[in-house]
């Protein structure tokens, strides 16, 4: 999944939780699971991430 | 024939003749069909047909310039006298006058007078055609991926936009398709770079851009070509050239302008400091919304628990336990004060017992007549002559038998 897609899936699970306040329990507990999942694996994401150059004239050639 | 002979030959040409010779000279001659031509323009004056004519000259020479008709209504910039501009076209030679030319077909501005015109005609243009319009924006992705970058490789706008990147979102990709950013031939390369790059469907958005200069550096950012290039890019495109106070054509037809190469970037992506602040909440909100549910189970089970054991029915049974403890208490008090009172009685009872008790009556000399059976004897006719009595003193007894009685009341026996 991209960042993006990691975001876009945790809005829509906080939306749920905060909507669905008659989820089974079971349900939001596994949403709640799946959300903290995602916060973190954002996290990394960002703290991992390496810039990527690369030049369209040399393609295939990522600068470091 | 010798005076023939020796006459010398000469060979005469006519006017017609040396004219169109040396304008086949000129006019095949490959580099004259295509030559660039800069100098400052006088005499110009536009025929009844619709041509133009003008003088090209600097501080030595000069050359005329003739702009067909055809030609001249496909530019929208046309020359004023004491404009310093730059025209293409073909040398040639007007046979009529036997003077050389320049058939114009572009014109491109040049002094500081002329770009500001060429500025200002192209702005109408544009406008009037609706570039700028804001129907034509495209919206920014809020997480690019792919950046694209079109600009110098080595300019230090590059070097900006690559550094808040790293600042801002590494997460994103960079896809650099350097371009001449000034000078000869800018606005094609940068036109032909922004056809190519906002074609591209890998790429999010595209930045077209280059730092400060003069408006003669700035100046492929208000060409046509690279303005019609940016209004047909499909990828959306962020237009960054100069400082803060430069405004470009290419500004204005892009879907945003930003002031710099790096307010582009703070534009297109998101601050990950930020996103770090969103992320923490979003965990805290987590954290917050679980609890409350189970917070709330644990108050609906609550609930369920008291409604099998509701109140009133506890505080039946702590009622009869009260009940049972006041009736014991009672009990006990009064089984206390019962027997007290029977003690008390009890006394009371003996002492009027002994009071009444016949051993006091006996001792003051009284005594007590019973039959044999036990039967006290109260009257005389109770027995007969010769039964056997007996008779208790205050001490002993005394067996007697009758001999004679009488039935008068309060005699002695």
């Amino acid at each position: 999944m991209t960042f993006e897609e990691k975001i876009a899936k945790l809005t829509e699970i906080v939306d749920k939780l905060e909507t669905g306040s008659e989820l089974p329990l079971e349900d939001s507990l596994k949403l709640f699971e799946e959300g903290v999942g995602l916060v973190s694996s954002c996290r990394e994401m960002l703290e991992n991430a390496e810039q990527r150059i690369e030049n369209v004239l040399k393609i295939d050639t990522p600068k470091e | 024939m010798q005076l023939e002979f020796s006459m010398p030959t000469r060979t005469v040409h006519s006017v017609s003749e040396i004219t169109n010779s040396l304008k086949k000279l000129i006019e095949q001659h490959p580099p004259f069909k295509r030559v660039w031509v800069q100098g400052q323009v006088s005499n110009y004056n536009r025929s009844g047909a619709g041509h133009i004519y003008f003088t090209l000259k600097d501080e030595n020479s000069q050359i005329s310039c003739a702009l067909f008709r055809q030609s001249a209504e496909r530019i929208h910039f046309l020359p004023s006298d004491g404009e310093e501009v730059m025209v293409q076209g073909k040398l040639g030679i007007y046979t009529a006058r036997g003077e050389y030319q320049i058939v114009v077909y572009r014109i491109e501005p040049v002094g500081i007078g002329a770009l500001q015109r060429a500025f200002e005609i192209l702005k109408q243009q544009l406008a009037d055609e609706g570039l700028f319009d804001n129907i034509h924006k495209k919206p920014l992705p809020k997480f690019p991926k792919k950046i694209g970058v079109i600009t110098s490789e080595t300019g230090a706008a590059f070097q900006d936009i690559c550094e808040q990147l790293r600042k801002r979102y590494p997460l994103v990709e960079v896809l650099l398709h350097p371009s001449l950013v000034q000078g000869n031939g800018a606005a094609t390369a940068l036109s032909q770079a922004i056809q190519m790059m906002g074609a591209r469907e890998d790429i999010d958005v595209l930045i077209v851009g280059r730092g400060g200069g003069s408006i003669e550096d700035l100046w492929a950012f208000n060409e046509e070509i690279v303005a019609r290039a940016i209004f047909a890019a499909t990828v959306p495109v962020v237009s960054a050239v100069g400082h803060e106070t430069d405004y470009t054509i290419s500004d204005m037809v892009a879907d945003h302008r930003a002031p710099t190469p790096s307010a582009a970037v703070e534009h297109i992506v998101p601050d990950q400091n930020e996103l770090f602040v969103q992320l923490d909440s979003y965990d805290a909100w987590l954290l917050a919304t679980i609890q409350n549910q189970l917070n709330r189970r644990k108050t609906q089970i609550q609930e369920f628990e008291t409604r099998l054991a509701p109140p009133q029915r506890k505080d039946a049974i702590n009622q009869r336990h009260q009940t049972v403890d006041t009736f014991d208490t009672a009990c006990r008090n009064a089984i206390e004060r019962s027997l007290t009172d029977s003690e008390n009685r009890l006394h009371t009872f003996a002492q009027r017992l002994d009071a009444l008790s016949p051993l006091a009556t006996l001792k003051r000399g009284y005594s007590i007549t019973r039959k044999t059976d036990g039967t006290v004897l109260t009257a005389a006719e109770q027995v007969s002559v010769g039964d056997s009595i007996e008779v208790q003193l205050a001490e002993g007894h005394l067996a007697c038998r009758v001999e004679a009685f009488s039935n008068t009341k309060g005699d002695k026996a």
